[in-house]
């Protein structure tokens, strides 16, 4: 079942334009992600999605509603994290739970603070929360009505590694529950951990969808093989198929190439008795891709 | 939804109580040193009205104008500003409830301080009893609504809540002093008598003190701001439809 179809979609902030011409397809029951750099035009997608935004032209279907003309409607089945937005400094723990949870059909506020482990922090004013407790005070927030869709927007931005990791192991908690989860990155390693679908995005553009691994191998990122062989020659392994290129810098060689790379190259030492005790392969990450796909570093 | 959101504020506005109080407590001892200065004769200089009876209702007014005018803009723009408002938005509240709750918690503030002033000038200053009651409830409740959606006006133009902040107090003191606030319309020069009128405060002075004195309305104070809340308010609606 789909989820949220957007096809066409343009937006324009006056001569700067943020999304050019976006196509997505989310559907139930996955975490989907956005992946791209800062100011690719992710936020601005998630906030037209949300109806929080007009959009410029292009079809978008949320649950089956148009988010610009049935924006409430729409809003009170859907939980949101959004990037830059707050709650008052005075307002307490269990007071925001109180104020977002819309009654019969959620959770119950104590409940969920249980589930999030925040009842420690029940009467804690949202000023002196840290960084971690705010986003899970956040993530609690969008869950508290039982959404069946989730936004998260660079939800571990500013969070430690710990932290960070933390919050992955709850956003797949909302998976599991049956909410499908849109999530919106600039980490790579995030939507390869997180991610049953990723769709890269730059300069306003979907320039790949598919899973991690689908977008890993695509073929157009190559894949690397290291070790180390003092001494010897290894010019004779750019011979091999598949291999485009061998680097050798001091005892380390380097093959890049495509296709069955490992096993080939592997192969090769082996029928010559070389065995290195440090033979590694590298796949490509989502960070690759994009820089095969675009030309440019994704942390630039 | 209303109902919680406007109990929320409440809650807040008594954890951080600095703007209420300034929008009570500044009319409030301007009024007492008045009409420790001032007697509790009537003088052709008052509209030939007791001191008591020209400043209370003023000071009423002026009780609405600073609430609408610095209250709500600072705290509305300190949303604004930090996604509050968004936040809330983006979990399908929609965009009136929070206004109206703004606007109830401010109408709490202005009665509160009105309910004070009255009763100072009741106690010591010989303040007669309003001609009709129904015309200063009228006139308290129009007043109240139109700075209140001036305020939000504000809100939704004003960046942050520094400028909300500027701009509010600005207003309130170019419109306070030669509102009824300062010295008393009969001895203001004509020509910022004429400025005076240029500016809302003037006609929610106009309409509180008319039903105070004679209990009878009076027609252009009601109009202009009839015509005003309807300006901030669709100011305000077409601001924030995309905030």
């Amino acid at each position: 079942m789909t989820v949220i179809e957007v096809a066409g979609l343009h937006r324009a902030y006056g001569d700067h334009v943020a999304v050019q011409d976006i196509g997505l397809e989310v559907r139930a029951g996955e975490i989907f992600g956005l992946l791209g750099p800062n100011g690719a035009g992710k936020t601005t997608t998630v906030e037209i999605l949300q109806g929080l935004r007009r959009r410029g032209r292009g079809q978008v279907r949320v649950l089956g509603l148009d988010p610009e003309r049935d924006g409430d409607r729409l809003r009170r089945r859907i939980g949101s994290q959004l990037q830059s937005s707050a709650l008052p400094d005075r307002l307490r723990v269990g007071e925001a739970l109180w104020l977002f949870a819309r009654g019969q059909d959620g959770a119950s506020p104590e409940l969920l603070g249980r589930r999030w482990g925040l009842e420690r922090l029940w009467r804690r004013p949202f000023a002196k929360l840290s960084g971690g407790e705010q986003q899970r005070l956040f993530i609690a927030l969008a869950l508290v009505n039982r959404p069946e869709l989730v936004f998260f927007d660079e939800l571990t931005t500013g969070l430690d590694p710990q932290a960070r990791r933390g919050t992955w192991d709850l956003v797949r908690r909302v998976r599991d529950d049956g909410a499908t989860v849109v999530l919106v990155t600039h980490f790579m390693e995030e939507a390869e951990q997180l991610c049953d679908r990723v769709a890269i995005i730059d300069q306003g553009r979907v320039v790949a969808t598919g899973t991690p691994s689908e977008l890993a191998s695509r073929g157009d990122a190559g894949q690397r093989v290291s070790f180390t062989w003092p001494g010897a020659n290894a010019a004779w392994l750019s011979h091999l198929d598949g291999v485009d290129k061998v680097t050798r810098r001091g005892d380390a060689v380097e093959v890049a190439g495509s296709g069955p790379l490992a096993v080939r190259v592997a192969a090769a030492l082996a029928g010559r008795g070389v065995a290195p005790g440090d033979f590694r392969t590298h796949h490509p990450d989502l960070e690759d891709v994009f820089l095969a796909l675009t030309g440019r570093d994704l942390r630039a | 939804m209303l109902a919680k959101l406007t109990w929320t504020e409440i809650k807040l506005g008594l954890r951080e109580p600095t703007v209420a109080v300034f929008a009570l407590a500044f009319p409030l001892i301007l009024l007492y040193l008045l009409l420790n200065s001032f007697g509790t004769l009537p003088d052709p200089d008052f509209a030939g009205v007791s001191p008591a009876d020209w400043y209370v209702p003023a000071y009423v007014a002026g009780s609405i104008a600073a609430t609408g005018l610095i209250a709500i803009p600072v705290h509305l723009a300190a949303y604004r500003e930090r996604g509050v408002l968004r936040r809330l938005r983006a979990s399908g509240m929609a965009a009136w409830p929070v206004l109206a709750a703004q606007t109830l918690v401010a109408s709490l503030i202005v009665i509160a301080g009105s309910t004070v002033m009255v009763a100072l000038g009741d106690a010591s200053y010989e303040l007669s009893t309003p001609g009709s009651w129904a015309v200063v409830a009228a006139g308290l409740l129009l007043a109240t609504a139109t700075f209140c959606a001036i305020g939000v006006a504000l809100a939704s133009v004003l960046p942050t809540a520094r400028a909300a902040q500027v701009v509010g107090l600005l207003l309130f003191f170019a419109m306070f002093f030669i509102s009824g606030g300062g010295p008393p319309e009969p001895i203001l020069p004509n020509a910022v008598a004429t400025a005076a009128n240029a500016l809302p405060m003037a006609y929610a002075v106009d309409v509180l003190q008319r039903g105070w004195w004679t209990g009878t309305w009076d027609v252009t104070g009601l109009v202009v701001q009839a015509g005003m809340l309807v300006a901030a308010s669709a100011l305000a609606v077409w601001r924030l439809r995309d905030a």
